[in-house]
């Protein structure tokens, strides 16, 4: 790539934010994911939408890819720059703006993470409906970009379904706002209004290949009186299957995760037990007391299972979980979702295939709604086995597929692009190629779309 | 040249999976430990690039040890702009978040120890501080017979005594109060000590830190020889930078001490606890207090110097005392170096004094030299009175010495 771009982006943001030094590119190279290294030719690190819009623009004009990366801690390949060119760092961008307590919601630059957006309404009494856990980094775009989840999805679904609005820069580098706040004079306080289609979920769970998102508008609810958690150990994956179905059907609780036992070593929760099931409620105090007993008394009543009265939660017992894995050992993540019946047959997969490949494994569960989002984590200990952890990713994915789970990302790997119906595709292609006409945004990460 | 020092923390560097947590702290705010501050790494809030991350320094030293990037002077500079803090792994509920599991400063220091054998490294302030240690036997390059000038008026010392002050370049030099209330409230409290006068030199901290190996074990082994000469069984130091070195640098060149390493805050407390020290004048204001890094973070589990200085500061009559965002464990680092990264120092010291503000603090009181240093250089730039003080110098004051 030409200094001449170089120039041109040090003209947009600054020259202290623009470079392509080789130390600095192999920063980039990497995320969370056992992909890479895979190195831009240049870092952006913006600080306004503005500048986004202009650095689009221009990468557009030159047909320039570019990716754009918040904390780089989705086990995707995300942030990964697959065919060089720009990686957006938009870590800069991260001003949150006063909740507005007559909509109740905030609004901030896509940049913040996650975490820091939480403390901040926290401070202030209010909370989000989800509460997640994973890397420190995770932004809010990134978050909405692979529709992350959390404790929480039981009742509020995932990430995506938290948002009222995005502002977006488009690959050619238009400024788009979605939501109620497209509308003339209208804020930002609800996502479907009457003027159309909903447009921000173009860009949602579809990983950067759409545009950069720059804001949101996020719903936030006021901080619960009470809180309520119950864990139950399982004997048989059929026997916690059974247990989730039946705390989701009543619909009772606002989060359900089930783990099993390696999984719950790995994350240090002291209840081994063959599989775990955890339930949250919340609300008002005499509220969270009945939906924990009705809890109880439902699963008591199925004679399954066993409540675990040390059980905590999740959140609690992954403080530190990178420490519990040294010797040095790496983790990688397949993810997935597929419906609750399914849960026992998508765990012996997960296990046969981690057997045939000799992997340490662990798998959790996170309940969305009336379905499950799976992450299964492989072990390995040399850099050699990370081709093993590959091949066996690649074998899990086929047998979830053949179950009737899907993937949680489409990503590079053509089998999983083979699978999505020619229909679907042809759709998707004719979305994509008119918002990315010269095909810049996040080469590699979308379904495989012929420009 | 191999990077002979690096390699052994090859495992360490490979189990580096890019979490991000180095620059965001493990920021799970669901957690019974709570919220982590905003800020975490100095170096990355000042330059956000990953590149000045722990994460990005660690994969340009994988690179290396794979052969796949050559050393320039632009990545010496940016691995220079690390203050060793220590901020990248920090540890909650005794876990640590990262993978790296707490060695990234062993990392740095072997990398930069190796750049400096290759002849690409240290950067020029590190030279120049090198030299002046060299010339003079300290930092700034101050003539030796001037190292006992900062004595009280009429204080005379024994020449051996079991407990020995080191009181260090800074504040022998820079911030001569601080040892100086250190002495008299040595005096107050009952304790005899000597001092080693022209043959304390500094204690070697920039040259361990900035990879100057040969210069470092020179002015450890000199140090080490003078203390036994002068037949103390206890170092007392008034710099978190001094307590580090002495206590866990100079054994890895100089063999097992066999004197014992204290700091200025666990003897006070000591004092204090005795009855031997009793601040009877009432002063005002609101403190807050400045964790340095060596005393809580970087040397955790083996030091944790967490209750020490605040019981000194609270047995002060009138004050009242207001934690910062970022303390103990999540210390914020306070610059630490105005002469070798004047702006990161500058940087990261005035966010220090905004976290004294948000905590609606008037005074950061702090009990190490470079800290104060630094601090205080902060403070006169900012548009604040926030005053900056030794918790030895608060001490004395409430004792009327």
């Amino acid at each position: 790539m030409g200094k001449g771009i170089v120039k041109e982006l040090e003209a947009i943001v600054g020259a202290e934010n623009v470079t392509d030094e080789e130390f600095e590119l192999i920063a980039y190279s990497r995320d969370w994911s056992y992909d890479g290294p895979l190195k831009p030719d240049i870092i952006v690190t913006p600080g306004s939408t503005e500048e986004v819009s202009a650095v689009m623009k221009l990468a557009n004009k030159t047909q320039t890819p570019v990716c754009a990366r918040g904390g780089g801690t989705t086990t995707t390949g995300m942030a990964l720059p697959r065919e060089g060119g720009i990686v957006l760092d938009l870590n800069r961008m991260a001003r949150i703006d006063e909740i507005d307590e007559d909509a109740m919601a905030v609004t901030m630059q896509a940049g913040i993470t996650v975490y820091r957006m939480i403390k901040f309404i926290e401070k202030r009494g209010w909370k989000i409906p989800l509460k997640p856990k994973f890397g420190s980094g995770v932004s809010m775009a990134g978050w909405a970009s692979f529709n992350g989840v959390g404790a929480g999805g039981s009742l509020y679904g995932r990430v995506t379904d938290m948002l009222l609005g995005l502002e977006v820069v488009l690959p050619t580098g238009e400024i788009v706002t979605t939501g109620s706040a497209s509308f003339r004079g209208a804020k930002q306080f609800c996502r479907y209004q009457g003027t159309g289609p909903d447009l921000t979920g173009l860009f949602l769970n579809t990983f950067g290949t759409m545009g950069v998102i720059t804001g949101m508008t996020v719903r936030v609810y006021r901080k619960p009186e009470a809180e309520g958690f119950i864990g139950y150990g399982f004997e048989t994956a059929e026997d916690a299957q059974e247990g989730i179905r039946i705390l989701t059907e009543a619909n009772i609780s606002y989060g359900i995760n089930l783990y099993d036992e390696e999984m719950c070593k790995i994350a240090g929760l002291p209840i081994p037990a063959p599989w775990v099931v955890h339930m949250y409620a919340e609300g008002w105090k005499e509220e969270v007391d009945f939906r924990v007993r009705k809890g109880r008394e439902l699963l008591e009543k199925a004679g399954i299972g066993e409540e675990r009265p040390k059980a905590i939660p999740f959140w609690y017992g992954v403080e530190g979980m990178s420490s519990r894995l040294i010797p040095p050992m790496r983790t990688a993540c397949v993810g997935g979702f597929h419906p609750l019946g399914i849960t026992a047959a998508v765990f012996h997969a997960y296990n046969r295939v981690g057997e045939e490949h000799n992997l340490r494994r662990g798998m959790v569960w996170w309940v969305i709604n009336n379905y499950a989002n799976i992450f299964p984590i492989y072990v390995y200990n040399e850099e050699t086995e990370l081709d093993v952890m590959i091949r066996a990713a690649h074998d899990l994915r086929a047998e979830w597929s053949d179950l009737g789970c899907t993937p949680d990302f489409p990503g590079p790997n053509p089998d999983i692009t083979d699978r999505i119906v020619p229909e679907y595709l042809a759709f998707y292609t004719k979305v994509k190629k008119t918002l990315d006409p010269n095909h810049i945004m996040h080469r590699g990460m979308s379904p495989r779309v012929a420009y | 040249m191999k990077f002979e020092l690096l390699e052994p923390y090859h495992r360490w560097i490979w189990n580096c999976q890019s979490c991000s947590t180095c620059q965001k702290g493990p920021q799970n705010v669901f957690s019974p430990a709570g919220p982590t501050p905003d800020r975490i790494c100095p170096s990355y809030d000042k330059y956000p690039r990953l590149t000045y991350s722990a994460q990005g320094r660690i994969l340009a030293a994988r690179a290396f040890l794979e052969g796949t990037l050559e050393v320039t002077d632009p990545f010496v500079a940016s691995l220079y702009e690390c203050t060793l803090c220590g901020s990248c792994g920090p540890e909650r509920m005794g876990r640590s978040s990262c993978s790296v599991h707490r060695q990234q400063v062993p990392i740095f220091r072997a990398l930069r120890a190796d750049l400096v054998r290759m002849g690409k490294a240290p950067t020029e302030p590190y030279k120049k501080v090198a030299a002046s240690i060299e010339k003079s036997g300290n930092r700034f390059g101050t003539a030796k017979a001037k190292r006992s000038q900062w004595l009280p008026e009429g204080m005379a010392l024994p020449e051996k005594a079991e407990t020995l002050y080191f009181p260090g370049c800074v504040a022998t030099f820079k911030s001569p109060e601080i040892a100086r209330s250190t002495a008299k409230l040595l005096r107050g409290g009952g304790i005899t000590f000597a001092v080693l006068g022209e043959e304390e030199w500094c204690c070697g901290n920039p040259l361990s830190a900035s990879g100057q190996q040969d210069a470092f074990e020179s002015v450890a082994q000199h140090n080490m020889a003078a203390i036994r000469k002068a037949g103390a069984e206890r170092v007392l130091t008034s710099c978190a930078c001094c307590y580090n070195v002495l206590n866990f640098r100079y054994p890895e060149v100089a063999g097992d001490l066999d004197f014992e390493v204290v700091h200025t805050t666990e003897v006070l407390a000591g004092l204090i606890d005795e009855g031997k020290l009793k601040p009877e004048k009432s002063l005002s204001g609101t403190l807050t207090y400045q964790d340095p890094c060596h005393l809580t973070r970087v040397n955790a589990p083996k030091v944790s110097l967490f209750d020490e200085p605040r019981k000194v500061i609270q047995s002060i009559p009138g004050v009242s005392f207001a934690e910062m965002e970022g303390n103990g464990m999540f210390t914020q680092c306070c610059g630490r170096n105005p002469y070798e990264l004047p702006g990161l120092s500058l940087h990261t010291g005035l966010n220090r004094i905004k976290d004294a503000q948000a905590a609606g603090a008037d005074t950061i009181v702090t009990s190490c030299a470079f800290c104060d240093w630094s601090l205080s250089r902060a403070a006169k730039h900012s548009d604040t009175d926030m005053r900056i003080m030794d918790v030895t110098t608060l001490l004395a004051k409430a004792m009327g010495l």
